[in-house]
């Protein structure tokens, strides 16, 4: 058999997975066929490593979140409603996975989204946190060969909140009522939260510029 | 009248609305600020828009896959099975045809020289070989049926169960009988989900799931 597209023929009896959608290949992997699950890894692997890497900014931790997700994920195909897309569901448990991570490596009072008793936007930014990676510090972070560019920095500065809202609509092209569902928020607080991110990020930008 | 500053992001964003959009067009041609505040928007979401999707390490679909259950039904393994012996290639394809068609061919054969004797009748030779193979299932059924109530655990079982229905009753009897029942259908099911599962990868012990 031969093929325009790159990438060897196939073998007469196998499946093309790249013609199929996402539907289609989680059928064929809840009838046990390995090669399914193998194609789900290959379409989702590198968009749940880039979310979970950019929100816990530590690659090692972030492998191993992403593999919990993949594997929460496989192991769960049974109970996946088909009537809901496929990714939303995939990088809701990727984002629940790095958020729960988040709260055990930082359980100390300071609550990820502020103090409770916080009356003000101020208020609570100021005793927000913003984890940053143990490992490295915001310099070698930017010097780092593979995020070394001012809007990693940048984007690694906001609130986690907000950066998960940034990272999935403009890294990701999800529209707003997606980034809704997977960060379980109502559709007006995702769209707060990516204005306040863009501004954010433009004042850090417009700042390098100076 | 200057735009603001949501207004001019909803534009970079292609939010705004035609004639809105308009409007604000005429206004850029005259308002040098606000190019510049739309060029710092523009340059924002370039940014993001090229921020490349992160990998995890090789063998990271390998690792997920050594923790996931991957269970296929009966039909799916038969299926797999079965597909060992389909043939990929033409020349397999002519191979099988040749060992499919040697037998085929030299039954015919025989079948056309049997029923080319005049003595012989399609009818006779029917007769003739189901005589023979119930004759000979019977005698190996028989012997083998003979040769198992012959045995010292058949003879055993046998005094033993004529003893409990003599001494319980019919009410013991049917206790039994439902114990028996219960206890053969939960072995059934154990067997069927430890034998016909496919099981999890990378378990270095027999776990028996109920």
């Amino acid at each position: 058999m031969g093929r325009l597209d790159a990438g060897p023929p196939l073998i007469r009896g196998e499946v093309d997975y790249k013609t199929l959608s996402d539907q289609d290949v989680v059928e064929r992997a809840r009838h046990g066929r390995e090669s399914a699950f193998r194609e789900l890894i290959r379409r989702y692997e590198r968009p749940v490593f880039s979310l979970i890497y950019r929100l816990v900014r530590d690659r090692e931790r972030a492998e191993d979140l992403s593999q919990d997700t993949f594997v929460k994920v496989l192991n769960a195909l049974d109970r996946y409603d088909p009537a809901y897309k496929l990714s939303s569901w995939i990088f809701k448990i990727a984002h629940n996975t790095a958020l729960d991570d988040l709260r055990r490596k930082h359980p100390e009072t300071l609550s990820i989204d502020g103090s409770p008793h916080a009356s003000t936007q101020d208020e609570t930014d100021a005793t927000a946190l913003t984890p940053a990676s143990a490992d490295e510090n915001p310099e070698q972070f930017a010097s780092s060969r593979e995020i070394g560019s001012h809007i990693e920095r940048a984007i690694g500065e906001l609130r986690v909140e907000y950066r998960t809202a940034i990272l999935l609509c403009h890294v990701e092209g999800r529209p707003y009522e997606e980034v809704a569902q997977i960060m379980d928020v109502p559709l007006g607080t995702v769209k707060t939260y990516i204005h306040r991110a863009r501004n954010e990020l433009k004042k850090q930008l417009a700042h390098l510029r100076c | 009248m200057h735009p603001t500053d949501e207004r001019l992001e909803a534009y970079c964003d292609g939010s705004l609305g035609h004639q809105d959009q308009s409007v604000l067009e005429s206004h850029l041609f005259q308002c040098g600020r606000c190019r510049s505040e739309v060029e710092d928007w523009r340059s924002l979401f370039s940014a993001l828009a090229a921020m490349p999707a992160l990998a995890p390490t090789a063998g990271f679909a390998d690792r997920v896959m050594a923790h996931v259950r991957v269970s296929q039904p009966w039909y799916a393994r038969a299926e797999a099975w079965a597909s060992r012996f389909v043939p990929r290639t033409t020349g397999g394809w002519v191979m099988a045809v040749l060992l499919l068609a040697v037998p085929i061919i030299a039954a015919g054969t025989l079948a056309v020289w049997l029923l080319s004797r005049s003595y012989l009748t399609g009818y006779r030779l029917w007769v003739f070989a189901t005589d023979q193979f119930a004759a000979g299932t019977n005698h190996v059924a028989q012997g083998a049926l003979t040769r198992l109530l012959e045995t010292d655990v058949a003879v055993w079982l046998v005094t033993s169960a004529t003893a409990f229905m003599e001494t319980a009753g019919v009410r013991g009897v049917s206790v039994a009988a439902g114990a028996a029942a219960a206890v053969i259908m939960i072995s059934v099911w154990v067997l069927y989900r430890n034998l016909f599962r496919t099981p999890t990868r990378g378990s270095n012990y027999v776990s028996f799931t109920f």
